[in-house]
C-alpha cells in the first residue's frame, strides 16, 4: 500500500489544498517517512506516471516524528508492497505453496492405504457362563468368561494411528431384528499390539431388554475402526456364528 | 533483490519445496513412518526458507543502472502548477 497510497494522497491533497486543508497536509508531512523523494524521482513503478506533486520546499521539510520514520523504513524493507519482492512477500508465497504440498502430500498418503489389503482373523472361544439370572425388573442378564484372540496386524499401514476394536453380542429378538451388545473393547495404539490374546470376562454388563435369553443362539461380532492419520475412518468387522446361552438360569 | 534475483528466488522456491516433497513422501512411504515424512518436509521448508527468504548476494548480481541525480537536475520535470505552490504558502506560517 505504502507508496502508492502516499503517492495517491499526494495528488487528493494538491487538487483540494488550500488553507482550510491543514491536518491533510501535515498528514502528508508526516508520510514522508513512507515516500522517499529520490524515489519519486526515479522512474519507479508507480510513482513515474504522475510527476511527485509536493513541492521541493515542502520535501526538504524536516520530518519531526523520528521513531515513526523509523517505523516506517522497517515496514517498507520488510513488507510495503512497492518492493515487490520484499522478505515480507517471498515468506508469504514459501508459505503457500509450502503449505499447499503438504495437503498433497497428506492426499498422497491416505491414498496409498487403498493399495493395503488387510486380511485380519480373530476367534473367541466362549469358556464358562459364570452366572445368567432373571433381574429384579425382569431382564436376562448374562456374565461370562471369554479368551479372545486376534491378529489385527495387517490392518497396519504407515498412516494408520490407531485402530478401536470391540466385542459384540448380537442376536435377533420377536420385537426387534438385530441387538447388539458390547462385551469388550480395546484401542490398539501400535501394530505390535495388534495381535494379542485376552483371558476376561465380559467388560460391560450383557444384560437383554427383557427375557429373551434363555437358549438364545448369538454371534459373537469383533468390529473394528481404522484411525488414520490423514484421511477418512474406515470400519469393519469379522462375524462368528454359532453360540448358544444355557436354557436354564444359574 | 533484482528482477533476475527474483526469478531465481521464486523458481528455486518451487523447485526445492517440490524436490523435499517428493524426497519426503518417498522417505515416508519406504521407512513406514508418517513422522520421518513430516521431519524430513519441514526440515526442508526451513532450509528453502534459508535459500530463498533473506536477501543474499547472489540475489544482486545484475542491478538496475539508474541515471545519475546530476543528470535529472539537468532535465528537470515539469512542475504541475503555479497556483498550488502559492496556496500552500499560508499553511506554514
Amino acid at each position: 500500500m505504502g507508496q502508492l497510497a502516499t503517492c495517491y494522497l499526494q495528488n487528493i491533497i494538491t487538487q483540494f489544498s488550500g488553507p482550510c486543508c491543514v491536518s491533510s497536509v501535515a498528514h502528508a508531512v508526516a508520510l514522508q517517512g513512507l515516500h522517499q523523494p529520490s524515489r519519486c524521482h526515479q522512474p519507479s513503478l508507480y510513482c513515474s506516471a504522475s510527476p511527485s506533486p509536493l513541492s521541493s520546499s515542502q520535501l526538504s521539510q524536516p520530518v519531526p516524528n523520528q521513531p515513526l520514520q523509523h517505523f516506517a523504513s522497517l515496514w517498507k524493507n520488510c513488507c510495503a508492497v512497492p518492493n515487490m519482492h520484499s522478505f515480507g512477500y517471498r515468506a508469504n508465497a514459501l508459505l503457500t505453496f509450502g503449505i499447499t504440498l503438504l495437503a498433497l502430500m497428506c492426499g498422497m498418503a491416505s491414498f496409498s492405504d487403498n493399495i493395503n489389503s488387510p486380511s485380519p482373523s480373530a476367534h473367541v472361544q466362549v469358556l464358562n457362563i459364570n452366572w445368567f439370572q432373571k433381574q429384579p425388573k425382569g431382564n436376562d442378564e448374562v456374565s461370562m468368561t471369554m479368551n479372545i484372540s486376534a491378529d489385527l496386524q495387517s490392518l497396519f499401514t504407515w498412516n494408520t494411528k490407531q485402530v478401536f476394536v470391540f466385542l459384540a453380542a448380537e442376536y435377533e429378538t420377536p420385537k426387534n431384528s438385530l441387538n447388539q451388545i458390547s462385551l469388550w473393547d480395546g484401542i490398539i495404539p501400535s501394530k505390535e499390539h495388534a495381535k494379542f490374546w485376552i483371558h476376561t470376562s465380559n467388560k460391560y454388563r450383557f444384560i437383554d431388554q427383557g427375557r429373551n435369553l434363555r437358549g438364545k443362539e448369538f454371534n459373537l461380532t469383533m468390529h473394528w475402526h481404522v484411525m488414520p492419520k490423514t484421511g477418512k475412518m474406515s470400519a469393519d468387522k469379522i462375524v462368528m456364528p454359532g453360540y448358544r446361552l444355557p436354557e436354564e438360569y444359574r | 533483490m533484482d528482477w533476475q534475483g527474483q526469478k531465481l528466488a521464486e523458481q528455486l522456491m518451487q523447485i526445492l519445496l517440490l524436490a523435499f516433497a517428493v524426497v519426503a513422501f518417498a522417505t515416508g512411504y519406504f521407512m513406514a513412518s508418517f513422522q520421518m515424512m513430516i521431519i524430513t518436509y519441514f526440515g526442508g521448508v526451513a532450509l528453502t526458507t534459508l535459500v530463498t527468504g533473506p536477501n543474499w548476494p547472489f540475489y544482486n548480481r545484475h542491478p538496475l543502472k539508474w541515471l545519475d541525480p546530476s543528470e535529472v537536475e539537468k532535465h528537470p520535470k515539469p512542475q504541475p502548477s503555479a497556483s498550488s505552490t502559492s496556496k500552500k504558502k499560508p499553511v506554514k506560517k
